[in-house]
């Protein structure tokens, strides 16, 4: 599987090295124009999950107008978009927001390149419900078992964070019927959920160590003797 | 013999001599130091009947038991993942303050590199309720004791001097002076909080998540608790098992 | 005799030679720092055994249980080395036995005064000492037995004052004996806890023992010394000889006492449990190795032998000095001892405890040990001036 994987991710990240070096070398020799080109900071989404999206490659690169998207895809005025509760990939699947252009024809289609938009988390995902603490490492996966974000998204898990965390079934009981991390945590496709506990289960003291807690000091503090 | 196979046991250390080793060498001590150890004959318990079944074993044998019902727990401990609801569980039905010296029961953890990855254990400790628990027999006043019915060792708060000779002499650390009420205070199994009331497990059994701690009365031929410990080839262990305090907390892997 | 008042018995016994400003501002002195001292521990009882003093859930025991065994040690010597003297008769130290019954319920009375306020609740202690005695208890045994010898010794005295040699020879050999297995006791309560591998162990019984008869020559002889020494005056002969005697104990002792400790801690290395070994480690290289090698050996058992040696038994001021240094050492063995077997964790390897706890005493604990001293010192001047004749008597029987 990470045979596979390799040049698929060298190749992409290749890629978006070199729009964001085209990019930076334009921006670097003229002055860019706002008011032509679109705001210069990407816009960051945290809503429904975190993604960015760069109005420069679009317009100075790409050379898209200000109208091919605005308003029929994208209102002008920030944050519609997240709040309309539909910003999903489903949505863009279907031809909505992003989807519009990125179908495969037009553009990449939405459901592949995905970390051209989405960044693989650095920070390892720690849940405290339903009990404290769990960790995943997004890197071991993608980097180390060569897995692709769809080998997980969204069936397994929604982007959205805390998508998992707040459901009700998110139990060692679901994971053994092959939901969530049990849809490869099964014993074959990668080591059982009912096995290795604590590979995964930091628990409280891996999580306060993870936070920054310090442990209990030895002497409790409360001295009224010196 | 195969070594491979060999190197992959986990060491056991000198924590686990051989069981009668420790008692020919617990025979040795009560010999020399005499009246003051007391052992069989003036110890509380009659400690020759709540000894382990056989030679190798830790767990106490059918048929001999001095109590009317002998409360142990059995920790089925690579379950342990840590979530600490046992002890939110035991502070709230026993009202222990939240402070670091004060815990009735408490995780611990061990963290080793294998081959580079780091790999982590956790170990739930509470009062063993030994049958010969140092702790009853050093206490001056009796303010301290196992519990006729169930052999569970209980405090008699109001008989506490506060030498505390029984934090010294506990092989687990399961006793702390309570400010609250000024004596020394320790688990008892949830006797007078869930026990007296019928309940059949204790707080912390309870709240485990993940079925860790199973407690119940080793007596009983139909509970989990004895099921478990007569499970045949399931490699079980006490803590400090040299300090022959014959503890009824009992460890093993799920 | 018998019919005497108080204030005759009084008469016969106070030495008026110590009625001096010098000795009242010192013994002053004494009572401020014993107020000052065991106040600090009072405290305890209203500020909270547990915020008073350094203790925690993992080093339970400290500086105060080990006060109390040096003193209660000390005590146990002295009482041995004056019964040994009433009993037999003759020995050369007879014409000093009174003194050190004095100083043995003076130092008992020390520790009693540190262990007072180092448990929780002492009154407790004394309701259910009575009321649900654990045979099994070392604790309980001990306690009982030192209260029984400190009442043995005090009726003991009182026959000495008045010259009931028959009441004080009987209680005196009680007293003794109830010392005797009382500090049998103290070493018990350390050597019956496996969950110790440090203190485990059918040597530490003797060991105190051992430690009984090394403090109680030294403070033989220094206490002695200083008698004098307040009284500018020489010893008699026969006084000389006894102190000579107790010197001549001393240095016996010493070299058995070396000869203990040596095998005592080379044992460790040897096998056994592991956490004895770390125990022994901590005062040879480890957190306490200061307190070993510099105040337990050098200070407290090779200056004391070179002083005897140099002294050949016969120079009463360096022996007195040597004496002193023993004390000193013996003091910090006793702190030695206790932190070792506490300062060890029972579950090293798990929750990344460290290889030895952290314990310093408090200001609380530094205080009452200054207290306790001072109960000593006090009561030292106090028994010179109010019983210096009966101390510095011609002979005994």
């Amino acid at each position: 599987m990470k045979k596979e994987f390799l040049p698929v991710a060298v190749a992409i990240l290749a890629g978006s090295f070199l729009l964001v070096s085209h990019a930076s070398a334009t921006s670097a020799t003229e002055e860019y124009d706002e008011d032509a080109f679109g705001p210069q900071d990407p816009i960051i989404w945290d809503e429904p999950a975190k993604a960015s999206f760069d109005h420069k490659i679009h317009t100075d690169d790409y050379g898209l107008e200000c109208d091919s998207c605005h308003e029929d895809v994208f209102a002008m005025e920030q944050g519609i978009a997240p709040e309309s509760g539909n910003f999903t990939m489903a949505a863009m699947a279907e031809g909505q927001f992003c989807g519009a252009c990125h179908d495969g024809d037009t553009a990449f289609a939405s459901n592949t390149n995905c970390i051209a938009c989405h960044a693989v988390p650095e920070d390892p995902i720690v849940w405290t419900k339903p009990v404290k603490a769990v960790v995943f490492y997004h890197k071991a996966h993608t980097e180390d078992y060569g897995l692709d974000c769809d080998s997980c998204h969204d069936e397994a898990f929604a982007m959205k964070a805390g998508a998992a965390e707040n459901a009700p079934d998110f139990t060692m009981k679901a994971l053994y019927k092959g939901k969530y991390c049990g849809a490869c945590h099964d014993g074959e496709t990668a080591f059982a959920s009912n096995t290795l506990c604590n590979t995964c289960h930091i628990g409280k003291k891996g999580y306060d160590r993870m936070m920054g807690v310090e442990p209990h000091a030895e002497k409790k503090g409360t001295h009224g003797g010196h | 013999m195969n070594v491979e196979e060999l190197e992959k046991e986990k060491n056991e250390g000198v924590n686990s001599i051989p069981s009668t080793e420790r008692r020919n060498f617990l025979k040795m001590g009560l010999a020399v130091t005499g009246v003051f150890l007391g052992g069989t004959v003036l110890s509380l318990t009659s400690v020759k009947t709540a000894r382990g079944g056989n030679a190798d074993s830790v767990i106490p044998a059918e048929g001999q038991y001095p109590y009317t019902k002998h409360y142990g727990m059995v920790m089925r401990q690579n379950n342990c993942i840590d979530c600490e609801k046992c002890l939110d569980a035991c502070r709230e039905t026993n009202h222990v303050p939240l402070e670091h010296d004060a815990w009735r029961t408490n995780i611990q953890e061990r963290l080793t590199t294998v081959d580079g990855v780091e790999k982590r254990e956790f170990r739930p400790i509470l009062c063993n309720h030994c049958n010969r628990p140092p702790c009853v027999r050093v206490c001056p006043t009796k303010a301290t004791y196992k519990d006729p019915e169930t052999g569970i060792v209980v405090m008699d708060y109001k008989k506490c001097i506060g030498c505390k000779t029984c934090m010294a002499a506990c092989p687990y650390n399961a006793r702390y002076f309570s400010h609250d009420k000024y004596a020394i205070d320790k688990c008892n199994f949830c006797l007078d909080t869930r026990l007296a009331a019928g309940e059949k497990d204790t707080a912390c059994a309870a709240a485990c998540p993940a079925d860790v701690r199973i407690f119940g009365d080793i007596k009983d031929t139909s509970t989990r608790i004895y099921k478990l410990l007569h499970e045949p080839d399931k490699k079980i262990w006490v803590i400090r098992p040299e300090c022959g305090a014959l503890p009824n907390v009992f460890y093993m892997n799920a | 005799m018998t019919k005497n008042s108080i204030a005759d018995i009084f008469a016969q016994t106070e030495d008026t030679r110590l009625a001096t400003p010098g000795m009242n501002r010192a013994t002053i002195i004494c009572l401020v720092i014993i107020v000052l001292g065991l106040g600090c521990g009072v405290a305890s009882f209203i500020f909270g055994h547990e915020n008073v003093y350094n203790y925690t859930r993992d080093v339970p025991w400290g500086m105060l249980i080990s006060t109390y065994a040096f003193w209660a040690i000390t005590s146990t010597g002295l009482c041995i080395y004056a019964a040994i003297s009433h009993l037999f008769g003759g020995t050369r130290m007879a014409i000093v036995s009174n003194r050190m019954v004095w100083m043995s319920i003076i130092c008992i009375l020390g520790a009693f005064a540190t262990i007072g306020v180092e448990i929780a609740s002492p009154h407790r202690m004394i309701i259910y000492n009575i009321l649900s005695p654990n045979p099994t208890s070392n604790i309980w045994w001990m306690g009982t037995l030192y209260g029984m010898a400190v009442g043995c010794m005090i009726v003991e005295f009182f026959g000495i004052v008045t010259g009931l040699a028959r009441i004080a020879v009987i209680l005196g050999t009680i007293g003794a004996v109830a010392e005797v297995l009382a500090n049998s006791c103290l070493g018990g309560v350390f050597a019956t806890l496996p969950a110790r591998p440090y203190w485990y162990g059918g040597q530490l019984p003797i060991y105190f023992l051992t430690a009984a008869f090394l403090s109680g020559a030294a403070a033989t002889v220094l206490f002695n010394h200083l008698a004098y020494k307040i009284r500018g005056t020489e010893m008699s002969e026969a006084v000389k000889d006894g102190v000579k005697s107790a010197g001549k104990a001393m240095a016996l002792v010493l070299v058995l006492y070396t000869v203990a400790t040596f095998w005592r801690l080379i044992m460790y290395f040897v096998g056994g449990a592991e956490l004895g070994r770390i125990a022994a480690d901590a005062l040879i290289s480890g957190p306490l190795s200061i307190n070993f090698w510099v105040l337990e050996v050098a200070i407290g058992l090779v200056l004391p032998l070179l002083l005897i040696m140099l002294s050949r038994l016969r120079n009463i001021g360096m022996m007195a000095l040597a004496g002193f240094l023993i004390l000193i050492g013996q003091f910090v063995a006793r702190y030695d001892l206790v932190a070792a077997g506490l300062l060890v964790p029972g579950t090293l390897g798990w929750d990344n405890v460290p290889t030895y706890f952290d314990y310093v005493p408090s200001f609380a604990e530094f205080a009452v040990v200054l207290g306790s001293v001072a109960v000593v010192a006090f009561g030292f001047l106090m028994g010179e001036r109010l019983f210096g004749k009966t101390f510095d008597q011609k002979e005994h029987h």
